[in-house]
């Protein structure tokens, strides 16, 4: 039985979807600043949350984009920028070029993402497709990926990245 | 007239650009685009141009389409959610425009009313996505149309960004998309378009190169400081600045540059931003 299929029984309990959503916001809002879109595209974006973006940019930058800071707020990196970096240091901007990112279902905003793509309702493929190179071994990968989102997190809470909890746009 | 035809025929493509007024008073809007008659292929109507309330982009090209003049309707992202964009690429469609501009839009908070929600509901690529999906008579709802709209699909692109990477990469989700020219943001290096235009090779896709007017060496220095993608080469400024005839160097400049830039590429875009009757100035001077 596949994972996928295990998570799809356990989603119709009510208590197991509710306390798995309640698991899944707090550590993707605490590790990506997630905005609960319920349409997750973090597999493909280096783990940044492009909906971070004040545009919601989900297939890549608009041209506003001063050396890598945000035309909204020039003090705020563009999201963009640290998606392109992400990538890059997980070797996989062709996860960028290949994928056309439809906009988002707003009818699943505010639900649980694995959720939504364990019962298809997403159109982007698999989260366990994309996550991890096949020509490497898992074991060099896995760390390399949990190494990549712990440093995405730390440039999140400390560095000039765009917060959406923390700031709106400026006046 | 479509854009592609032009570009299929092997001619060098011209346009120009006006940005309706705040207001209804659009008499002066319709001399400017007067003065571009004859000179160039299609004018671009601006959609709210700086997240400013004005007078929409839909009517104007309806209007200039109405005189015999071929419009380029700029569409953007920022205030209609994906029912809207569509309806009005087909509301376009019915009354005779052929040439669509699909953009983000500036952020709202940008412009003169900065409480309104951004809509962003598409993004560029989801924009060019839909208008395709339409050609092949369904909407992004996958509901059959009757009878299908037939544009030619144009998208913008900054050759001076940094990074660049992440530009070219979406450029070329762009024609993937549908995307079948390029318009692009001011250029004023043509060293660096050069370098630019020999990474997008593989796209095969005309690119119209964007040439704004300098009014000046504070525009340009202002233009260095604060506008994304744009940078004025300091000996370019300092032209500027020494001119006796700010005017008569601008068209210089101006007609230098696309000399310069003719044969990388397959067009060119002029933005005169408020300088529009100098326009037919500028291309007398580059021999277009």
């Amino acid at each position: 039985m596949s994972v996928d299929a295990i998570l799809e029984r356990a989603f119709q309990n009510r208590i197991f979807s509710q306390a798995f959503f309640l698991v899944e916001r707090k550590m993707k809002e605490w590790l990506f600043d997630c905005q609960s879109c319920g349409n997750c595209v973090l597999s493909h974006t280096g783990f940044i949350c492009p909906m971070r973006c004040p545009k919601s940019q989900r297939n890549g930058p608009c041209g506003g984009a001063m050396d890598g800071h945000c035309e909204v707020d020039i003090s705020k990196r563009c999201v963009w920028d640290e998606i392109w970096e992400s990538t890059n240091r997980l070797h996989r901007i062709d996860l960028l070029t290949n994928n056309y990112e439809g906009p988002p279902d707003w009818r699943l905003y505010g639900t649980s993402a694995w959720e939504n793509m364990v019962a298809g309702r997403l159109e982007s493929p698999s989260i366990f497709e994309t996550l991890f190179r096949k020509d490497e071994p898992l074991l060099r990968e896995v760390p390399r990926v949990v190494f990549q989102i712990l440093r995405n997190c730390y440039n999140l809470i400390t560095g000039p990245s765009w917060r959406r909890y923390e700031g709106r746009p400026p006046l | 007239m479509k854009l592609s035809e032009i570009f299929a025929s092997g001619k060098f493509a011209v346009t120009s650009e006006i940005g309706p007024p705040k207001g209804v008073n659009i008499e002066a809007l319709l001399e400017q685009a007067e003065l571009l008659r004859g000179k160039v292929d299609a004018i671009n109507v601006t959609d709210q141009q700086s997240s400013v309330m004005r007078l929409g982009s839909l009517a104007i090209c309806h209007l200039l389409k109405e005189r015999g003049l071929e419009p380029v309707f700029q569409i953007t992202c920022r205030d209609r959610n994906r029912i809207a964009l569509q309806s009005d690429l087909l509301s376009a469609y019915v009354l005779g425009i052929r040439n669509v501009l699909c953009l983000t839009g500036d952020y709202v908070s940008l412009g003169d009313h900065p409480g309104a929600k951004p809509v962003f509901d598409l993004d560029s690529v989801s924009l060019l996505h839909a208008a395709s999906e339409l050609q092949q008579g369904r909407d992004l709802a996958k509901q059959a149309l009757k009878g299908n709209p037939d544009f030619c699909l144009g998208a913008v692109v900054t050759p001076g960004a940094n990074p660049l990477g992440p530009q070219i990469m979406k450029m070329e989700k762009k024609v993937k998309a549908g995307a079948q020219f390029f318009q692009t943001q001011a250029v004023y290096d043509p060293r660096k378009f050069e370098d630019f235009m020999n990474q997008i090779k593989h796209l095969n896709v005309p690119v119209m190169v964007g040439i704004v007017l300098l009014k000046s060496a504070g525009m340009a220095r202002f233009m260095n400081a604060n506008v994304a993608g744009v940078h004025v080469p300091e000996p370019l400024i300092e032209e500027m600045a020494d001119a006796p005839d700010r005017v008569e160097k601008s068209i210089e400049i101006a007609a230098r540059l696309i000399k310069e830039m003719k044969d990388m590429c397959q067009g060119v875009h002029i933005m005169a931003i408020g300088w529009e009757e100098k326009v037919p100035a500028v291309l007398e001077a580059a021999g277009l």
